[in-house]
């Protein structure tokens, strides 16, 4: 049996200001195992966006559970999910994010600069090596990002995502800002790197590249839908809205 | 061109931003606000113009005195000899006439005798500074120098307060000293007296001919005065060196031929200057212009601070830019947006600095009123109003210049390429250090140089005097005894100050058996003297043997409670005793300096103490510990003191130690001069503490004025240095966001802000201490003196990393307090 490594259970997130409040997600469920390559698709504010951020613990949900192997965070502090984030939680963005001031080297090495627990240099610079090596950027390790073509960039971002061993690589748009042939290049690695057992969580717009994933969720208003378009939403999450309301 | 649209949208933009423009207005309001203050007080003294006709051909004559070695004796001394000379006028004149500042007298003919300031002069005062009339007439011909008519100009204000607006006031009979007077002329109250004598002499309420200045007549031809001024109106404003140069020779040709029987004055010049009304009433206008340099350099550090402000919001409002790019406007919509906002922060601003330059007006009006010349009128006027104006103007466009050379089109529609999840402008590294390392060095500068001054004044309020003020009194006592004949000889001269030497012993005895009084003196001043220094000159010489070497010193004739009753230290020896001071005793206590400064070892006890001039040689029976009191005048001859048993001639005054807690009464020290003689009354009583506290004025100003300073420039200094911090994390908020999202704890970002921050604060201090170090240097060839603290260096220091740590925070915190998407989504 695969192991659980993400439980999202009744998940909302409610945006409140002065005036209104937008439901951005309406009671999510969802379970992703090991080894699992999942792709979130959906219109534009259907909340692909805030789910993402919401697994990867960049916010923090309204109401609801979420478990990342077995461990509940949903009500972390920011220096808690901070830990979380670093050593089980890879990001790849649609624009790369690398840090302009920063070598190639040094921007894959930052996650671990930030470990609880020191990395050893030794072990660092062997991490940083072999996730350059996997992206095949070796040749580029002391290079700014500015002096990098988009998809070189966006392997950097990858091989930063995964010199952490994370747990889930969460990955937005990651070929929204770059051509077909790059970002082919970018969707044949992460492919590659899941039938390795990377487990995978892509937002993306693109169908061609969400029916490469293993499982595809459609998002709606705020909803996960099942094949027939109809929001899945388990008994008791329907419950406990009805109690909160 | 800017509609109200821009404005309205300007106004909302900035309701949304509170604090941002809040802060932006304080700062630029009080900084502008002090420099128009400074500006209007400057230009009031330096170029506004006078309140006289033809103020341009106007000028005062003084005098400066040299002595042998060509070290200046006084400086705008008007020799007596003017006198002499005043009723052959230099042809290149329309008119002249003399001043002379007289004192405070009792006027005798009231009931409740007031006292009133009194002046005397010529009628050509009254013509060339146009002195209105309300009722009767100015002085005219007839009442000229030597004319002897006992003629008097009251002020508006005394007639009102004092007669009542009596409407028969002309002709009325007023009693000045032990003289009576007719009033020929009420002056307007919109007068403005050009206080020659700067303004602690300003106020005039009586005018008299100057025939009736008896002190003055009565000192020797060969001296001179530096009450007295010779006024002058010139036919042509540009022959004022030349009429100089003509009078120059003929007063000293004539001050020579009076003093040439008298050797002790040989080898003295007498210089006479002929100064401009402007330059004479303004003097020494440094000060006034270090003021509003400093002013003038707070509003840079402010435009400065505001600029980085400013910057961040430009940072801030990148969304909005963006968007507006993106629909199509172009670089002058742009400007035209940030220059409405800036429009209407700098208009906040300037009226608020209005305001504050009207308060700092009314605080120095009230509190430097002894620093400003009173002809002058602070406050509001059109000048300041065109300086705010112009001030303001000018800082609005460069502002708008320096934020719509940020605004990057092709940066905005890169952003916008990247859905707004791009980079967006970033600015170096190493530019936002310089920025933060340039910020602090100026702040230090300005903090530390604030410091220094402040903890210098303080050291100079707290330093101890060497005497006792606290329920001390001096009361001036007036002597309405008719004058001697001026024809008496030395001798009856001198029996006639000796009488009245002992009547006034007599009032100090039996004031000493007064309830309220611990102990009575008598002497010709007090320790703390506000109009100058205490007690007269007195020429030491070093050696009998050499006239040449002398000492520039203070003798108090006095008696043998004088020491006592101030607690001045007796080092050596002994004092006075009863006998000694009665019989006048040719014996003297001296200053501890004067004793070092006559034998290095200081052993002078029963040696002669020789002076210059006729005084006999004196024993020294005492030394007496240095006092000093904290005035610019008595800095010079500050230790050189002697006390002496002599007939005082001129202040003859009665010194009262109070016993705590009671009060002291003018009423019975009347009773006790009356009861010795019935000439005699008080004048007025001074306080030797609010004495203290007026010749500590400088310092206390400088107190004043630097404590705002370094509270000052720390706020401006912290919203400085937070303003290039923040807007240093509004660059990196999306960068930051990065880093929390591949795991930075909010403590990691903070450290390593801090770690960022604090290399180019500390590279600012580094190059402050530097810069501070070259002024040091600087100012060791110049006569500023300057003590350097500790405390006042290293303080100020310590709070800049204190400031850097606490805006670190601050600027970050927004970022680290909130979940990393806020910060990934610019929010």
């Amino acid at each position: 049996m695969k192991q659980q490594k993400i439980c999202m259970q009744g998940i909302t997130k409610v945006f409140a200001t002065d005036e209104m409040e937008t439901h951005a997600l309406r009671g999510i469920d969802l379970e992703i195992f090991a080894g699992d390559f999942v792709s979130i698709c959906g219109p534009s504010g259907c909340g692909k966006s805030t789910l993402l951020s919401l697994l990867g613990l960049l916010d923090m949900p309204t109401q609801g559970s979420y478990q990342i192997e077995g461990q509940e965070v949903s009500g972390l502090s920011l220096s808690e999910a901070a830990y979380i984030r670093n050593e089980k939680i890879g990001f790849i963005f649609q624009s790369f994010n690398l840090i302009d001031e920063l070598t190639v080297f040094d921007n894959i090495a930052l996650p671990l600069r930030y470990r609880r627990n020191a990395v050893p240099k030794a072990e660092l610079e062997a991490r940083v090596m072999a996730c350059l090596k996997t992206v095949d950027m070796t040749h580029r390790a002391g290079h700014r990002p500015n002096q990098l073509s988009g998809g070189q960039q966006q392997r950097i971002a990858i091989a930063r995502a995964l010199v952490g061993s994370p747990a889930l690589l969460l990955v937005d748009e990651p070929t929204g800002n770059l051509d077909s042939k790059n970002g082919d290049a970018v969707m044949d690695m992460l492919s590659e790197l899941n039938s390795n057992g990377t487990t995978l969580c892509m937002v993306t717009h693109d169908p061609r590249y969400a029916d490469m994933a293993s499982r595809k969720l459609h998002l709606l208003d705020g909803r996960i839908l099942d094949a027939e378009g109809t929001p899945l939403t388990q008994p008791e999450t329907l419950l406990r809205q009805v109690a909160g309301q | 061109m800017l509609t109200i649209k821009d404005f309205s949208t300007a106004l909302y933009g900035l309701s949304k931003a509170k604090g941002y423009a809040a802060t932006v207005i304080v700062t630029l309001g009080v900084t502008l606000g002090a420099l128009v203050a400074m500006f209007n007080l400057n230009y009031q003294i330096i170029a506004a113009p006078l309140p006289y006709q033809e103020a341009d051909k106007l000028l005062v004559g003084s005098a400066r005195w040299l002595d042998r070695n060509g070290q200046v004796l006084s400086e705008r001394t008007l020799p007596q000899v003017m006198l002499q000379m005043y009723h052959q006028p230099s042809t290149s004149l329309t008119d002249h006439g003399l001043f002379a500042y007289a004192g405070t007298y009792t006027l005798r003919d009231l009931p409740d005798a007031p006292l009133a300031d009194i002046a005397y002069t010529t009628p050509g005062f009254m013509r060339m500074y146009q002195m209105p009339i309300l009722q009767g007439r100015a002085f005219d011909n007839t009442e000229e120098l030597d004319s002897q008519l006992a003629v008097a100009v009251i002020s508006e204000q005394f007639w009102r307060a004092h007669y009542q607006a009596d409407p028969a006031m002309l002709e009325r009979q007023i009693i000045v000293d032990d003289r009576q007077f007719r009033v020929v002329g009420i002056a307007g109250a919109e007068f403005k007296q050009p206080d020659f004598y700067g303004p602690l002499m300003g106020a005039v309420d009586v005018w008299l001919p100057l025939d009736f200045d008896r002190p003055l007549h009565s000192i020797p031809a060969r001296s001179g005065s530096p009450f007295l001024f010779y006024l002058a109106k010139l036919a042509d404003p540009t022959q004022r060196q030349q009429f100089e140069q003509e009078m120059r020779p003929q007063i000293a040709s004539r001050w020579l031929e009076t003093s040439a029987d008298t050797p002790s004055v040989a080898g003295r010049q007498v210089i006479f200057q002929a100064h401009s009304l402007r330059d004479f009433l303004a003097n020494d206008d440094t000060q006034t212009l270090f003021m509003l340099a400093g002013a003038l350099v707070l509003l840079l550090i402010a435009a400065t601070n505001v600029t980085n402000l400013l910057l961040s919001r430009a940072v801030k409002q990148q969304r909005s830019l963006c968007i507006q790019a993106a629909l199509g406007a172009q670089h002058k919509h742009l400007f035209a947006q940030v220059l409405a906002e800036l429009s209407c922060l700098m208009f906040a601003a300037m009226l608020l600095a209005l305001g504050v330059a009207e308060g700092v007006s009314m605080l120095l009006h009230r509190y430097s009123s002894d620093l400003i010349p009173l002809y002058i009128q602070l406050g509001f006027g059109w000048s300041s109003l065109a300086f705010a104006i112009v001030g303001s103007l000018l800082l609005t466009l460069a502002f708008a210049a320096l934020i719509s050379r940020r605004i990057n089109m092709q940066a905005l529609q890169q952003t916008l390429q990247s859905s707004g999840k791009g980079s967006g402008v970033q600015v170096s590294q190493r530019a936002r250090q310089l920025l933060i390392g340039a910020q602090v060095m100026f702040a230090a500068i300005l903090l530390v140089c604030s410091a220094q001054v402040l903890l210098q004044s303080i050291s100079q309020i707290n330093k101890p005097v060497g005497f006792a003020s606290e329920d001390r009194f001096q009361v001036y006592t007036e002597d309405t005894t008719p004058y001697p004949a001026a024809n008496l000889s030395a001798a009856e001269q001198d029996a006639i100050h000796r009488g009245r030497k002992d009547q006034m012993m007599q009032v100090r005895d039996l004031l000493q058996q007064h309830p309220a009084i611990a102990m009575a003196a008598f002497a010709n001043g007090a320790p703390a003297s506000f109009y100058g220094p205490s007690g007269d000159r007195l020429m030491v010489l070093v050696s009998p043997d050499n006239p040449n070497q002398l000492l520039d010193a203070r003798i108090t004739h006095t008696d043998q409670y004088f020491m006592a009753l101030f607690n001045i230290d007796l080092l050596a020896g002994r004092g006075f005793t009863a006998q000694e001071v009665s019989s006048r005793a040719p014996v003297v206590v001296i200053s501890e300096t004067l004793a070092r400064a006559l034998s290095p070892d200081g052993q002078v006890l029963g040696q002669f103490l020789h002076s210059q001039g006729n005084q006999p040689p004196a024993e020294i029976i005492g030394i007496a510990a240095d006092w000093y009191a904290a005035d610019s005048e008595l800095a010079k001859p500050e230790k050189y003191r002697v006390y002496s048993t002599l007939n005082p001639v001129f202040g003859r005054s009665l010194l009262l130690q109070v016993k705590p807690g009671q009060q002291i009464d003018k009423s019975a020290i009347n009773a006790a001069l009356t009861s010795v003689s019935p000439n005699y009354r008080v004048n007025r009583i001074v306080s030797i503490a609010d004495n203290m506290t007026r010749l500590q004025y400088d310092n206390y100003l400088a107190l004043s004025i630097t404590s705002a300073l370094v509270l000052l420039s720390f706020v401006l200094a912290a919203i400085g240095i937070y303003g290039v911090l923040s807007y240093s994390v509004q660059l990196r908020r999306f960068e930051l966001g990065v880093r929390m999202a591949i795991g930075a704890r909010p403590a990691t970002i903070l450290r390593q802000l801090l770690g960022e921050n604090l290399k180019p604060v500390l590279a600012g201090l580094v190059l402050a201490a530097l810069a501070l170090a070259a002024l040091w240097l600087g100012l060791q060839h110049t006569s500023l003196m300057v003590e350097l603290s500790a405390g006042g260096f290293s303080l100020p220091l310590l709070l800049i990393v204190l400031l850097t740590v606490l805006t670190s925070l601050l600027s970050v915190w927004g970022i680290i307090r909130k979940p990393a998407i806020y910060a990934l989504q610019g929010q």
